[in-house]
C-alpha cells in the first residue's frame, strides 16, 4: 500500500521536475514542506489514490500533512 | 391537397421514403425516419406523396409538435417538445436536386431539422448517421453528395478518409463549437467548399448562421436574441413549448467579442469550472490542446476533488506516450498552470453521446 502510494508521490514531483525532493521521502515527510506538493499536486494524489483505493483521504474535512497521514487513511 | 384515406398509410410512406432514396424499405434507418413523420402527422390524415406532405408540414408548422431527446453532452439525456415551426425558421428553400448525407441522429433537434430542410426541399437524403467513416466517405464519393450537415466532430474523424475528389459544395457545422483548423483542414482537401455555422439552442432550434467561427445577430432578430453579460439569452416568443418563466431564456452559452459585432462562442455555463478558486473554460483548455500536433484528438473533464473542488483531466489520443503528452502540456505556455490538465489519460478513441458530440464526462 505505501509502495503505491510512494510510486504516485514519485511520478508526481518527475513530471514537475521537482525529482530532488524524492530524497525527503519517508513516511514523517510533510506532504508541502518536504515533498514540494502544491494544492494541484495534491488533487491529482488523492484521484489517484482514490481510484487505486477507493478512498478519498480529504474526505471529510481530514486534512493529511505527511505521508503517514495518508497511509493511515487507507 | 391533402387527401384522408384509411388503409394505405405505411404503403404511401414506403414511397415516399423511396423517394428519399434512403435505406431499404424495412430497414432500421428507414423506419426510424418514417417513424418520425408519422409522429407529427395525425393518424387517420394521409399523406399520399411527398409534395403532400411538404404542403401538410408548411401549413400547419405552427400546430404540429415533436418530441425529440436533447444530446447528453454533459449528462443524461432528456426529452423535450418543440413546436415544428420553430424548427423550420431558418429553413432555405433549394434546388430540389441536392443530395444531402445525413450524419446526425434522427432523433434529436440537429438531425430533425435538417430533415425538415431535406424533405422540404424533396432532396435526396443519404444515411451515414452511424456509419464507419470509410463507408462514410464512400457514400459520399459514390452518391455524388453535395451537401452535408453535421458536427465538428463528425468531420473532424472523417477528414482523414477524405482524400479524393467529391462533389461536394457545402458543409454545414452545428452542436459544438467550429475550431478553426477544422475549417481550414477542409478547405484544403476539399477546395472551394462552402462552409456554414449554425448556432442552435434544444430549446429554440436555429438561432443564429455564420461562415466560420464568428457570429453576429441579424437585423431580424435583434430584439429576439440578446447578449447579457457575455451570455446568450432569447426572447421566450423563439421557445416554443418549453417552460420558460421570463421574458428571456438563458442559454447557458458565453461569447468573447472579436469585433464590436462579430463574436464566438466561447464555452457552455457547464464548461466553465471553478478549480482552486480559479475559473477555467474546459473548451479553451480543449482548443490550446488540440493546437499540438501530437494530441490528435482530446477531450477535457472535470473530477470531484476534495482538495480543489475540481480537478482538471483529459483523455488524449495520440500517437505519443503518456510522459510526451506529459511534457507537452507542462510546456504550453498558452495555458496558466491552473488551466493544466493535472490527471491524464491516453485512450483509443473519444465516446460521443448518441449525436456524434464529444462526452464531457
Amino acid at each position: 500500500m505505501e509502495e503505491k502510494v510512494k510510486s504516485f508521490i514519485e511520478q508526481i514531483l518527475i513530471d514537475n521536475g521537482e525529482e530532488d525532493c524524492l530524497k525527503n521521502y519517508s513516511l514523517n515527510a510533510n506532504l508541502k514542506d518536504d515533498l514540494g506538493l502544491d494544492s494541484f499536486s495534491l488533487a491529482l494524489l488523492t484521484v489517484q489514490i482514490e481510484d487505486e483505493f477507493d478512498i478519498d483521504v480529504f474526505d471529510n474535512g481530514y486534512i493529511p500533512k505527511t505521508v503517514g497521514d495518508i497511509i493511515s487513511q487507507l | 391537397m391533402l387527401f384522408y384515406r384509411e388503409g394505405s398509410f405505411t404503403k404511401t410512406y414506403d414511397q415516399f421514403i423511396k423517394d428519399l432514396h434512403i435505406d431499404p424499405v424495412g430497414s432500421k434507418n428507414y423506419i426510424e425516419i418514417v417513424n418520425i413523420f408519422k409522429s407529427i402527422v395525425p393518424s387517420g390524415l394521409n399523406i399520399f406523396t411527398i409534395e403532400d406532405l411538404v404542403e401538410y408540414i408548411t401549413n400547419y408548422s405552427d400546430a404540429l409538435n415533436i418530441r425529440f431527446k436533447t444530446s447528453g453532452t454533459t449528462g443524461e439525456p432528456k426529452f423535450i417538445t418543440q413546436i415544428v415551426k420553430n424548427l423550420i425558421r431558418h429553413f432555405k428553400k433549394t434546388k430540389n436536386d441536392l443530395v444531402w448525407g445525413f450524419c446526425y441522429s434522427p432523433h434529436h433537434i440537429a438531425g430533425i431539422q435538417v430533415l425538415f430542410q431535406i424533405v422540404l426541399n424533396k432532396n435526396t437524403l443519404i444515411y451515414l448517421f452511424n456509419k464507419d467513416f470509410k463507408s462514410v466517405e464512400n457514400d459520399i464519393f459514390s452518391n455524388r453528395v453535395t451537401n452535408i450537415s453535421c458536427t465538428p466532430t463528425f468531420m473532424k474523424m472523417l477528414l482523414p478518409y477524405l482524400n479524393r475528389e467529391y462533389k461536394l459544395n457545402k458543409v454545414t457545422f452545428g452542436g459544438e463549437r467550429l475550431n478553426n483548423y477544422i475549417v481550414d483542414s477542409l478547405k484544403e482537401r476539399v477546395p472551394g467548399i462552402e462552409i456554414r455555422n449554425v448556432y442552435a439552442s434544444t430549446e429554440a432550434g436555429s438561432i443564429l448562421a455564420s461562415d466560420g467561427e464568428l457570429f453576429y445577430i441579424p437585423e431580424t432578430l435583434k430584439n429576439l436574441v440578446k447578449i447579457n453579460d457575455g451570455e446568450i439569452c432569447i426572447h421566450h416568443s423563439l421557445l416554443g413549448s418549453f417552460e420558460n418563466y421570463f421574458e428571456w431564456f438563458k442559454t447557458g452559452d458565453f461569447v468573447d467579442y472579436i469585433t464590436p459585432d462579430k463574436f464566438r462562442i466561447v464555452a457552455r455555463e457547464s464548461e466553465i469550472i471553478n478549480t482552486g478558486g480559479y475559473r477555467v473554460s474546459l473548451g479553451k483548455v480543449e482548443e490550446v490542446l488540440l493546437e499540438q500536433k501530437e494530441v490528435k484528438d482530446c477531450v477535457v473533464y472535470t473530477r470531484d476533488s476534495s482538495v480543489l473542488g475540481k480537478i482538471i483531466c483529459v483523455k488524449v489520443v495520440t500517437d505519443s506516450d503518456l510522459k510526451g503528452i506529459k511534457s507537452i502540456i507542462k510546456k504550453l505556455s498558452s495555458l496558466k498552470q491552473y488551466e493544466k490538465p493535472q490527471y491524464i489519460e491516453i485512450v483509443q478513441k473519444l465516446d460521443l453521446t448518441e449525436t456524434g458530440k464529444v462526452k464531457r464526462v
